[in-house]
């Protein structure tokens, strides 16, 4: 418990340093708009790109939940 | 934090490697450090000073962790990369704080290393890596999967930005593209694209770091007698 509390308390500092600086600091030259291009087509990319992960992370997932390691070192 | 007070105590007891031989390998990154400050040399020659007399005893380390429990070696190995790659990030975003945001002067250490083909293979090697380890390890260390989460939608990220930089090059480095999904300017825009993957590492690496000590204590726990046989043969190493 006292570990995850911790860990809690490190991803609000993370989350402090990446707001703090993206809105004080920034970046130059800030990265252009997406602008005049065809948003459906990256909508599209994203999507395939989120279903290769997603498939991926499902044999896995079911590897890990189904099909555990049963050798010596299973568990080690 | 018990966890992981009690893990690092266990790490001492299975690696007998002495006290003075991490205090002169401390000593030495300090001295090659300061000299290659002295000397003016680049960012990259003086981290990598800083490292090098420490890679005899991560060598060491993983060796011990092979021969003791096999899998916890590659887990043990992938963490310390990732610790890298988060002192990477880290370092970038000091350098953001230090030029008030100049991308230019802000690539991190390891600069050179800094575009989309490295990101992209790196990130999956990472991605597969914590696959790998749930499937390991999963069952009982609910650290991992917190890390697998965020290297599932870092990998997102950067199989998108890896495929417009490949194949759109005019949309990526012109209209918006090198900010990827999230990143500042891009699909849906939160926060500034350096920012963003600072975070996504964070929230890789400090769960796995943690996931790690505690299978590192469950691997002393349910093999002590072996753990201690072959700690011994590793000090004879």
């Amino acid at each position: 418990m006292r570990l995850a509390a911790a860990f809690a308390a490190a991803v609000v500092l993370m989350l402090a340093v990446v707001i703090a600086g993206d809105q004080l600091i920034g970046l130059t030259p800030a990265t252009p708009e997406m602008t005049h291009v065809d948003r459906m087509h990256h909508l599209r990319l994203v999507g395939a790109a989120l279903g290769i992960v997603i498939a991926v992370d499902a044999v896995f997932v079911w590897l890990a939940l189904r099909h555990p390691p049963t050798d010596e070192q299973g568990f080690q | 934090m018990a966890v992981a007070s009690r893990a690092a105590f266990r790490v001492r007891s299975v690696q007998p490697i002495p006290a003075r031989v991490y205090l002169a390998s401390g000593m030495a990154a300090v001295v090659l450090m300061a000299a290659g400050t002295t000397l003016e040399y680049p960012l990259y020659v003086i981290i990598s000073f800083g490292i090098a007399p420490w890679l005899p005893l991560l060598f060491i380390e993983v060796l011990s962790q092979y021969r003791n429990f096999h899998w916890l070696a590659a887990f043990f190995a992938i963490t310390v990369l990732q610790v890298g790659h988060l002192g990477e990030h880290s370092i970038q975003i000091t350098q953001l704080f230090m030029s008030d945001g100049a991308l230019v002067h802000s690539h991190g250490a390891f600069g050179q290393l800094d575009f989309e083909t490295v990101h992209f293979f790196w990130d999956t090697t990472v991605w597969f890596g914590t696959l790998v380890l749930v499937w390991r390890y999963g069952r009982r260390n609910g650290w991992l999967w917190i890390s697998l989460v965020f290297a599932s939608a870092h990998e997102v990220e950067h199989m998108y930005l890896y495929y417009v930089n490949v194949f759109e090059f005019n949309f990526y480095e012109y209209q918006g593209g090198f900010a990827g999904i999230f990143g500042k300017g891009g699909m849906f825009p939160v926060v500034s694209r350096p920012y963003l993957h600072f975070g996504y590492n964070f929230m890789v690496v400090v769960p796995m770091v943690i996931a790690y000590l505690k299978q590192l204590n469950i691997s002393l726990q349910t093999m002590p007698r072996k753990s201690s046989v072959s700690a011994s043969r590793v000090s004879e190493v």
